[in-house]
């Protein structure tokens, strides 16, 4: 979940796994400050983002993100802890996993380069012989789909 | 969920933290790209409470021990154990992969990753390549080891030199010849001389301590800071190619940058071929002998998902090896352009190491079985390439190559791994790929019903190296 929270508005990966490392070690000297155990994941997001604007800032580097996002992003997160109680959040990130395979094979093919296989943009763009602009414009699609099929089935009732 | 038309036109809105949210998901392969950093944490706290054994109780953990002991015994036994149960299942949930190494009785600051020629002198721990190492003091009569830090710093160290590993992210140099490689994670790496401490600031630099104490440090790329013992409260803060001596006395003046004054940290640089994967479908041409770089070409051959009973290795794609119109060997081919790695291939210990895995479906007496990886390097530009790899034996500068034969167990994909040293005047290699046409085939039958490749990888790979200039003495 930690490095989830910090891919969504950190691209650097090693940048995200030196937070990530810093956060975790924040956390065990400050987990007597915790009151509510149940609070922990929000706790520990809270920890991560502050730790992440320091990081950025440092190497002169703005996180452009509004608060309200950030805000949004938390409940994001606590709908999926609501929704699924007892699963671990790979468990959850299933749910992301089903919505991202309904996609058509030309998104898919688009996120699984970029996200999966860590080609740039215009890597991409050079492999399938297409302009820049359609595949930011293909990852902008894929990325919507998989917001409103989540957004959906995390707003249906449990069954 | 349907594609719809795309329209460029219309102004993108921001994401909102839904998108961010699955973006994030999405980069982490739904929770299951791997991650070390709960090792290294768990790592570095151990190290540092090792270390800290020794030192006085700070007064707010004496408070906190007070207030501890004042609590009834059920609440508290109940408090430690709600703790130790929420680490435990935030531990777990969020990394259920990973086992931190905890109980063990020493914690390993490095571990010793290659070694040239090493020879330790008699009083000295003689590890062997692989070997976890922890605090402690190495004395290497001669050669050149790399110590592979868990914080993410690599370090080269050539005899006749002692060193003391007396940190999770430091070491003590008292003689001899080192250079560090310092990831991002390692920032603030420091090294300790007699008279000096070299802490890195994000960088790559050399240090070099002579008998008399003095001391050259050279930084290749980054910032370190300087501090000396003989000049207390001062520092000085070095960049790219600036190098300096610390005298005997603490005296700290410039001197004349030589990187070749220090031994090397390996490298290993990824150099795959385009589409290594076979994963993008469309991306393939069918042809001869390809004549541009980053591109597959052959005469017979199709890029594929799953078919027969096979997956692909690894992503949605491998390739599949048809029977081409002439007969003979199915063979696909690509050009990789080597000229953008001439300043690693200049040390002249540069080595090409490439693998690929293959598979077929269960075949009969005359079908193929066997396989071929080939690597062969030339220098010049890509011309009449049909003709360098016909003759590539004779006029390659390297030529590696790999026959396997196959198992008739289509649940296996097996691997072809070659490696050659790469001289430093190749400008651009050729990557083979064959399915090897049977002797025995019957005449009229398909001799490749189903066979396959996947995932091409290639790397130039550089070893240690010592420096090329004696140390003052």
């Amino acid at each position: 979940m930690l490095l989830a929270y910090l891919s969504s508005f950190v691209s650097d990966h090693k940048l995200v796994e030196d937070i990530a490392q810093q956060t975790l070690l924040i956390a065990y000297r400050k987990i007597n400050s915790l009151q509510y155990p149940a609070a922990f994941p929000a706790w520990l997001r809270g920890i991560a983002r502050l730790e992440a604007f320091s990081a950025m800032r440092r190497q002169g580097r703005e996180v452009v993100v509004s608060p309200d996002v950030l805000q949004e992003m938390d409940e994001v997160y606590h709908q999926f802890e609501e929704r699924f109680p007892a699963d671990t959040w790979e468990e959850r990130f299933h749910l992301v996993e089903e919505c991202y395979g309904r996609l058509p094979e030309t998104l898919q093919t688009v996120c699984r380069l970029h996200y999966f296989e860590d080609c740039k943009a215009r890597e991409i763009a050079a492999s399938l012989t297409v302009n820049l602009n359609v595949v930011l414009k293909r990852l902008e699609r894929a990325r919507a789909a998989i917001r409103d099929c989540v957004r959906q089935h995390l707003a249906e009732e449990p069954s | 969920m349907v594609e719809t038309t795309p329209n460029d036109n219309l102004p993108t809105p921001p994401p909102d933290g839904w998108e961010l949210v699955c973006a994030g998901i999405l980069w982490t392969r739904f929770g299951r790209r791997p991650s070390r950093a709960l090792v290294r944490a768990m790592t570095q706290l151990a190290a540092e409470e090792a270390l800290a054994e020794d030192a006085p109780e700070p007064a707010w953990l004496e408070r906190v021990r007070e207030c501890w002991l004042r609590w009834r015994p059920l609440p508290r036994f109940a408090f430690a154990a709600g703790l130790l149960l929420v680490i435990g299942i935030a531990v777990w949930s969020l990394w259920p992969s990973l086992a931190p190494r905890f109980g063990t009785p020493a914690v390993p600051i490095c571990t010793l990753a290659q070694e040239l020629d090493a020879q330790w002198a008699a009083g000295s721990p003689h590890p062997k390549v692989g070997e976890p190492l922890t605090v402690g003091t190495l004395q290497l009569k001669s050669g050149v080891v790399e110590l592979d830090f868990t914080s993410k710093a690599r370090v080269a160290v050539e005899g006749p030199a002692l060193v003391t590993l007396n940190g999770y992210n430091t070491l003590k140099l008292e003689a001899g010849k080192m250079s560090a490689d310092v990831q991002p994670s390692a920032r603030g790496f420091s090294v300790q001389t007699p008279n000096a401490t070299v802490v890195d600031l994000g960088t790559d630099f050399g240090v070099a301590v002579a008998a008399d104490h003095s001391a050259q440090l050279a930084v290749f790329k980054g910032r370190v800071k300087l501090t000396t013992t003989a000049r207390a409260g001062m520092e000085w803060l070095l960049t790219n190619s600036m190098a300096v001596a610390v005298g005997a006395n603490g005296d700290v003046t410039t001197t004349l940058f030589s990187e070749t004054l220090f031994p090397q940290v390996s490298d290993l640089i990824a150099t795959r071929p385009s589409n290594c994967g076979f994963n993008v479908l469309n991306e393939m041409a069918l042809g001869g002998m390809p004549l541009t770089f980053s591109n597959w070409s052959g005469p017979a051959y199709e890029l594929t998902g799953p078919t027969q009973g096979i997956g692909p290795f690894e992503g949605a794609g491998m390739l599949r090896f048809l029977a081409p119109p002439g007969g003979g060997d199915s063979v696909v081919w690509q050009l990789i352009d080597l000229r953008p790695f001439k300043a690693q291939l200049a040390s002249g210990d540069a080595q090409i190491r490439a693998s690929v895995l293959f598979n077929r479906v269960r075949g009969n007496a005359g079908s193929a079985n066997e396989f071929a990886l080939t690597v062969a390097a030339y220098a010049g530009e890509p011309v009449d390439t049909a003709q360098l790899w016909a003759r590539r034996k004779e006029v390659a500068l390297a030529v590696a190559e790999k026959v396997i034969a196959t198992d008739n167990d289509p649940a296996t994909w097996e691997k072809a791994a070659v490696a050659t040293p790469l001289p430093a005047s190749a400008d651009f290699m050729i990557v083979g790929l064959r399915a090897i046409h049977p002797a025995t085939a019957a005449a009229g039958a398909d001799p490749f019903p189903g066979h396959f490749a996947d995932f091409v990888d290639c790397s130039i790979y550089v070893p240690i190296r010592a420096s090329l200039s004696p140390i003052n003495r």
